[in-house]
């Protein structure tokens, strides 16, 4: 099948985020965060935000997920951002790995994994599901026609790729 | 039975060869085994379940109950399909089932002469007795004469793949209504997956006639079709499970094995169409009895005539198109009608094409041996014995409604169609057309005839034979069985269903369902509705297991995770196992050691030395917020408010009813911050506890639970020396005693790389949990190794508790509480906690229950995990069970944690360790689980 896949791509980063904001603090507190990171604040849980060196995504009512290149310093800047009355923030940048797919056979490889609607319709570009490939939680963000992002568990990275392989 | 020179929808220039019992044959593309069969003049296909009857082809499709065949052979032999819906293919090996030792020559035919024993319920009237235990003997005998086909032994073959798609409307069915309903949704923009069980798409209108509406009608739709790219057309594809929220399950055939398709769509049309059924008199499943509409499409799609002389019963009108293709193909045909009336037009027609009809008539008996000779009638004024080598029933039609039933939907009966149609099931995105909504016209949008396309209603006929007939061909479940299952009581139509196993295997009642209930009805005096119908499981059709395992199967049934440190792992020489989901180093190979000579050598190098051990696996959890110590005092039974910074606590949690939930150790890294660990086995049902309190029960409480499993990379260094490696690392002052003093925590500096250390010990020994990202565990453990840090695997880890006394998830079963392990300590009485209230019932504190103790073997023999014990002469399960067991080095004996009855009162006793799977007796002393330290100097100094 006409698909690459990459793992750990450097282009995607490594630095990851959890914020979660108590009670109704994501919409009170969101938008200013976000626009501190110099970006836009992702109101829907389907569409990702890119912001300077990165995306959020909104991955429940009350958590943002950073993404960003710069691992060293992303969690010490959101910290900063939020103090701990404000919200929870875990780092989460070595709990991750991305594995980007690329190609236009890529739909057909993750329909054979992922019980996820990639069609246009369903999944336009910018967009990002989070679903189950077995015991994996797996956030996949379609970042343009035929490129695909996967983050997956750190540990079942391996697993994950091997079976991609296998299917392709 | 031969094959026409021309007629029929196979492909003449592609010759097939096939074998069927080791006799070669040939048949055509386009050609299914069962007319292949058929063609080459082969009746006798299979034999019946239990009294080995001789049986033919009875069907043209997937409601066949006789012809099952096995394909292929060695690991590649599938047993028990039906030769009706399996596409010939050149080289196919067939073979008969249930038959030894040919399928002429059955010997076991011989228990068509104990038919009177073998009726509804013989096993359990007859195989409970004579003493009890009796089934046991009987039990080998009986499962080598039943069941059908034999399963290959080995690994299959074949390829299995599943694959997750979606659609605005999913089609089921491709006949001339499922095809209407295909190009309408396409035409009007919507993506449509089009799922048909046979090979070809055409349903019944490949039945008909050359030339004919159907025909004309199909050609026209599949012109339609080629022209939409917005229609996926799925052929032999059975759609055979409806579930919640819009998810079908699809198989779809392949040559080399099978694809899985769950489908999700927002709307279904259900175009299953309808399947007709026989008619139960004496004789009715000899070899040469088939329905009518099997008959006519051997003839118009196959080009096989199915008899010179062909009889024809009915009860309705749907035949008469049959018999004049029949008889114009140069059958001598003869229709017997139950009915006293039929319209004039058919009656005409028959009349025309030489077709002799009997009105009123009543099929006594059907006559033959391994094929039907003739048939036996009487009607008003006539007693006739009729000459045939075909006999062709119709008893009417069922619609095929097994999917709106998965999905709930109750069906409704209709007298007019003498039959259950769909119940109301548009709340499920669910439209029905065509004959499986009990619109039987020939073509969907044709001018109507009539409302179901016939004139004369059906007249039931099953009811009124009263002599021994088959009303399950598959099954051989007889009219006389269901006369019995009636006196005994079992006239409820499930208790009918598994009393009898009426509608059972794996035709599932398509064609003997109703005939069943007629009789019931019958004989209770009750109408068919008031019988009402067995609830329609899916699957539809019989699914390969295959198919449903997909890719997950051997090395990929589970996605395994890994460490961060299993590159570290394999420099290491590590021995690789599978726990749980992680792949761990079950010990680290010296000079090829085996598994019990590695562990006892790292076990003692902990307990003398220092060594290294990966507990990346544990479950880890951020909890933040300024309510997390509320938070963790309400979870764990002992007290966390006063935790102070820098500091690491053990705690147990329970469920609310009062049983150990899981334990581990939580960690005070920052004012509001807290460092939870779990145990590998529990880490996610611990997080989703936590989560669903915090979202449903405490939402007042500014806590939130984030896992950072995958975030640490963690390792346990431990033993006496463990303090000077580290100080090596670290320096002295930071890993001496008043820095890291037993439960402190600290973060630290190790080549370069933040660390987390926890002064925390699982195997008793003095020791240091130290967590680092993931991705610099690497850089860590070689720093440690260099520093002289030795290694320890899973094996010695687990060892190395056991002989602390230190409870793991053998022992957190689930079933266990504070007091049967000893640790009611660790419940606070100065707070309410989780499981507080309940801890207390008297199920859970009464005497009697079994206590956690320690045992030491009293000879040579291990104490394997699982074994029984008994206090004095075994009974039932015995006294409790062995729940962890190892060799100890520090006792040189074989020990063992087991929960034991009133096991505390008994510290001094020998108990008898039974371990049944490995044959295994022997004698052990019960003492106190903690066999070192128990003062925890070690651990502490």
């Amino acid at each position: 099948m006409e698909t690459e896949i990459r793992v750990g791509d450097p282009l995607f980063g490594t630095g990851l985020v959890s914020v979660a904001f108590w009670q109704d603090g994501i919409d009170r507190l969101g938008p200013a965060f976000c626009s501190s990171l110099k970006g836009e604040f992702p109101s829907s849980g389907y569409v990702a935000s890119s912001f300077e060196s990165g995306y959020l995504y909104r991955i429940s009512w009350d958590r943002l997920l950073v993404q960003s290149s710069s691992e060293d310093t992303l969690y010490q800047r959101v910290r900063a951002a939020l103090p701990d009355d404000q919200a929870a923030v875990s780092d989460l940048s070595h709990a991750r790995q991305v594995i980007s797919l690329s190609g236009p056979d890529t739909p057909i490889v993750l329909s054979r994994c992922l019980p996820v609607d990639c069609r246009n319709s369903a999944l336009p570009m910018g967009h990002f599901v989070q679903t189950y490939l077995q015991d994996a939680v797996v956030l996949l963000h379609r970042v343009s026609a035929q490129e695909y992002r996967m983050m997956v568990p750190t540990s079942f990275a391996d697993a994950i790729s091997a079976r991609l392989q296998k299917i392709i | 039975m031969k094959r026409l020179a021309q007629s029929g929808l196979i492909d003449r220039t592609a010759s097939l060869r096939f074998s069927f019992d080791g006799c070669g044959y040939s048949g055509y593309q386009g050609d299914t085994v069962a007319s292949a069969l058929l063609a080459n003049g082969v009746s006798l296909v299979g034999r019946s379940f239990k009294y080995h009857r001789p049986r033919g082809i009875y069907t043209a499709g997937p409601a066949e109950p006789n012809a099952l065949v096995s394909i292929g052979n060695g690991v590649s032999r599938k047993p028990n399909l039906q030769a009706t819906t399996v596409m010939l293919q050149d080289g196919m090996i067939v073979e008969s089932q249930n038959c030894w030792p040919s399928l002429d020559m059955d010997v076991q035919s011989l228990n068509q002469l104990a038919g009177p024993l073998l009726g509804a319920g013989f096993y359990y009237k007859t195989f409970m007795g004579p003493v009890r235990g009796a089934w046991m003997a009987y039990e080998k005998l009986i499962r080598r004469a039943a069941g059908l086909g034999k399963p290959p032994i080995g690994p299959d073959p074949d390829r299995f793949e599943t694959v997750h798609d979606f659609c605005g409307v999913l089609v089921v069915g491709g006949g001339l209504a499922g095809l209407d309903a295909a190009i309408t949704a396409a035409e009007q923009g919507e993506n449509v997956i089009l799922a048909e069980q046979g090979f070809v798409l055409g349903g019944q209108a490949l039945a008909a006639q050359e030339n004919s509406i159907e025909r004309q009608s199909l050609a026209s739709r599949l012109a339609d079709l080629t022209k939409l790219a917005n229609v996926r057309v799925l052929t032999r594809c059975t759609v055979f499970g409806a579930y919640d929220h819009g998810v079908f399950g699809l198989v779809e055939e392949k040559d080399d094995g099978a694809v899985l398709h769950v489908v999700r769509t927002d709307r279904t049309i259900v175009a299953t169409g309808a399947s007709e059924h026989h008619i139960a008199f004496p004789g009715n499943d000899l070899p040469g009895v088939m329905l009518a509409s099997a008959a006519q499409a051997y003839l118009n799609r196959f080009g096989v005539l199915c008899g010179e002389t062909c009889v024809i019963y009915t009860t309705n009108d749907s035949v008469f198109d049959a018999a004049l293709n029949l008889a114009q193909a140069g059958a001598d045909v003869t229709v017997l009608d139950t009915r006293s009336v039929i319209d004039p037009a058919d009656e005409e027609r028959m009349l025309i094409a030489g077709v002799d009809v009997w009105l009123g008539a009543l099929i006594t008996k059907a006559t033959g041996g391994r094929k039907i000779s003739g048939v036996e009638a009487q009607g008003p004024g006539f007693r006739e014995t009729f000459q045939c080598d075909c006999l062709c029933l119709s008893g009417g039609w069922s619609p095929a409604l097994h999917l709106t039933s998965h999905t709930g939907t109750k069906p409704v009966w209709s007298e007019h169609h003498q039959a259950f149609l769909p119940g109301d099931c548009t709340r499920h995105g669910m439209t029905v057309v065509g004959a499986a909504a009990g619109d039987y016209r020939p073509v969907p949008d044709s001018s109507p005839v009539c409302e179901t396309g016939w004139q004369t209603p059906i007249k039931p006929v099953a009811p009124i034979i009263h002599r021994k007939a088959f009303v399950d061909l598959q099954n051989d479940v007889s009219s006389k069985d269901i006369r019995q299952a009636q006196a005994e009581g079992f006239e409820n139509v499930e208790h009918l269903k598994r009393y009898t196993t009426l509608g059972m295997g794996t035709d599932q009642g398509k064609l003997s369902n109703l005939p069943g209930l007629s009789l019931m009805a019958d004989i209770t005096h009750r109408s068919i509705p008031e019988i009402g119908l067995t609830t329609f499981r899916p699957p539809f059709t019989p699914v390969p297991l295959g198919a449903l395992a997909g890719e997950d199967t051997g090395p990929d049934f589970h996605l395994w995770r890994h460490s961060p440190l299993a590159p570290i792992h394999r420099e290491e020489s590590a021995v690789m196992t599978v726990s749980g989901l992680w792949e761990r180093a079950w010990y680290y190979n010296d000079n090829g050691e085996d598994v019990d000579t590695a562990y006892r050598r790292e076990m003692e190098i902990v307990r003398s030395d220092a060594a290294l051990c990966d507990v990346s696996t544990l479950g880890k959890i951020d909890v933040e917020g300024p309510d997390a110590a509320e938070f963790l005092n309400r979870i764990y039974t002992n007290g966390f408010k006063t935790l102070p910074v820098g500091k690491a606590r053990w705690g147990l949690m329970l469920r609310e009813d009062g049983y150990i939930l899981d334990d581990g150790t939580t960690s005070r890294v920052g004012e509001n911050s807290y460092f939870m660990t779990t145990t590998t086995a529990n880490a996610g049902r611990v997080l989703s506890y936590l989560e669903n309190l915090l979202q449903t029960d405490w939402t007042n409480l500014k806590v939130h639970v984030t896992p950072v499993t995958d975030q640490w990379a963690a390792m346990v260094l431990a033993g006496p020396k463990s303090r000077d490696v580290l100080q090596k690392v670290i320096g002295t002052d930071a890993a001496g005693d008043a820095a890291l003093p037993f439960l402190g925590v600290r973060d630290a500096v190790i080549d370069g790389k933040y660390v987390r250390i926890l002064r925390v010990s699982f195997s008793g020994e003095k020791s240091f949990e130290i967590y680092t990202k993931a991705n610099d565990g690497p850089t860590v453990w070689r720093c440690l190794r260099k520093a002289g840090a030795k290694l320890f695997g899973l094996e010695a880890l687990g060892a190395l508790r056991i002989e602390k006394g230190h409870v793991a998830g053998n022992e957190l079963d689930g079933r266990t509480t504070l007091g049967d392990l000893g640790l009611e300590k660790m419940a606070s009485t100065k707070k309410p906690f989780i499981g507080s209230v309940l801890m207390h019932r008297p199920g859970l504190s009464e005497p009697g229950r079994r206590h956690l103790v320690g045992l030491v073997s009293e000879t040579d023999l291990p104490l394997g995990t699982g074994s029984l014990l008994a206090v004095g002469s075994f009974e039932g399960i015995g006294d409790g069970r062995v729940t962890s067991a190892t060799w100890s080095p520090e006792l040189k004996r074989h020990i063992a944690l087991a929960l034991l009855k009133d096991g505390r009162a008994r510290h001094g006793s020998i108990v008898t360790v039974l371990n049944p799977a490995r044959g295994i007796v022997t004698k052990a002393r019960v003492r106190d689980p903690h066999f070192l330290d128990p003062e925890g100097s070690r651990m502490r100094g």
